[in-house]
């Protein structure tokens, strides 16, 4: 070692790390795939309007939806109001970023339209927000309507 | 007019021989052929979700395109002394201007075409798969429309290097106020949105200071056509106004900032 060169020429020494690293990586790897799902609430929406350069909105709003799928999805049991309240946030982020985007309302009403009084109406605004953009598809009032006839009993809205 | 094309020749030839430029290209092409797969996660809007995808991706392969590579080939630099040795052969500073801005944006323009050739093909390709419930209109001249647009914002932030170039040193700064430039014009239009809803008097004179500094700071998001190449209405109808005219104020603008980077580069001393 006293100023002799150390030339690493065998493969062992690097065949020997990568196994090391990949028995580690496994090892941390099982610990941390067992975390609970978690989505933490989305920003503003001008801010991340700012922030995606107006010219990625679309696709910041497709990211946030996946997001929220994969956080629904995830959930082993029947979501609670903490659970429903942050997909509240994140559809509503969503349906005002880019409201041209059907899958959003699809998604917003099996989700929220039948878990009570608060996220009925959280699902009315946002297919609000969407009958706005997309006034051509009449599947949006007509889940609109059907909220306001079955879930709030109130028909004559 | 022949030395500006040399110029744009060699600009052009250097930026080919970056093995950045090539590794930047091959990851957008490789993020665009993934667009297949992130249709996978939507159930209704899957024409409008691929659409999205592709043009996201060329937005964003231009932006690190302009940012790292266009910052580093034309801000003066201790360690990027190009602009010497051009500037040391018998050509003006106005010259130098215009043929570095015309090789960048050639390389810029071959780059994004070859992008939105794969973006068209894959769309194309995978229409009649998806099924018209889901994806039931494509259009090609809306599609070349919007990548226009889409090339013409590109350029203008490609002037806008080349003006802060001219008149600061060094790359990181280039490219920061570049970025901070960016920033403020999508940040703007939010801003003037907001005081918009006021009604009073100061919040009207906020407004027209405002409407100043977005001539300065142009609002970008007129260009983004995105939502017209689902679309079979034509494109005056989806936008409001005549499709040359957002066109025509950028291109404008940009005619401003080269002849302002020409100015400033003459009167510049350049050691």
């Amino acid at each position: 070692m006293s100023g002799q060169p150390f030339p690493i020429k065998s493969p062992v020494i690097l065949v020997l790390l990568v196994i090391g690293y990949s028995f580690l990586f496994i090892t941390q790897d099982r610990h941390t795939s067992v975390t609970p799902p978690n989505l933490s609430p989305a920003l503003p929406v001008r801010l991340l309007d700012v922030l995606g350069h107006s010219y990625m909105n679309q696709l910041i709003t497709e990211s946030l939806f996946i997001k929220t799928a994969v956080y629904y999805g995830g959930l082993n049991q029947q979501p609670n109001e903490n659970n429903l309240e942050i997909m509240r946030q994140h559809f509503i982020t969503m349906s005002q970023l880019h409201p041209k985007l059907l899958d959003t309302y699809y998604r917003s009403e099996s989700v929220l339209a039948h878990r009570g009084t608060t996220f009925v109406q959280a699902a009315n605004t946002i297919l609000e927000n969407g009958r706005s953009a997309l006034p051509n598809q009449v599947v949006l009032p007509f889940f609109e309507g059907f909220n306001y006839f079955h879930y709030l009993n109130t028909p004559v809205k | 007019m022949n030395r500006i094309m040399a110029l744009a020749n060699i600009t052009f030839l250097n930026g080919l021989r970056r093995n950045a430029v090539w590794g930047l290209c091959l990851f957008a092409l490789v993020f665009e052929i993934c667009g297949v797969f992130f249709i996978d996660f939507f159930g209704h809007d899957l024409g409008r979700v691929i659409s999205d995808f592709q043009f996201s991706i060329m937005w964003t392969a231009g932006m690190l395109f302009i940012l790292f590579y266009a910052v580093q080939a034309i801000a003066w630099d201790d360690d990027h002394r190009i602009i010497d040795s051009i500037l040391a052969r018998p050509i003006s500073r106005t010259e130098y201007v215009l043929g570095t801005m015309a090789g960048l944006s050639l390389l810029l323009l071959c780059f994004e075409l070859l992008l939105a050739a794969l973006a068209m093909a894959e769309i194309i390709w995978i229409k009649p798969i998806i099924g018209s419930s889901y994806f039931p209109v494509f259009s090609i001249t809306h599609f070349i429309i919007t990548w226009l647009a889409l090339q013409l914002i590109l350029l203008t932030h490609l002037g806008i290097i080349m003006l802060v170039s001219a008149a600061i040193r060094g790359a990181f700064p280039v490219m920061l106020i570049t970025l901070a430039y960016s920033l403020i014009c999508s940040g703007l239009p939010v801003v003037r949105e907001s005081i918009g809803q006021q009604s009073e008097v100061s919040a009207q004179g906020l407004d027209k200071i405002l409407q100043g500094m977005n001539m300065i700071f142009p609002d970008f998001s007129q260009l983004d056509f995105k939502d017209s190449v689902l679309s079979n209405q034509s494109m005056e109808t989806m936008i409001g106004t005549p499709v040359w005219m957002p066109f025509s104020l950028v291109i404008a603008y940009l005619a401003i900032v080269l002849v302002l980077s020409c100015f400033i580069y003459q009167r510049r001393d350049i050691l």
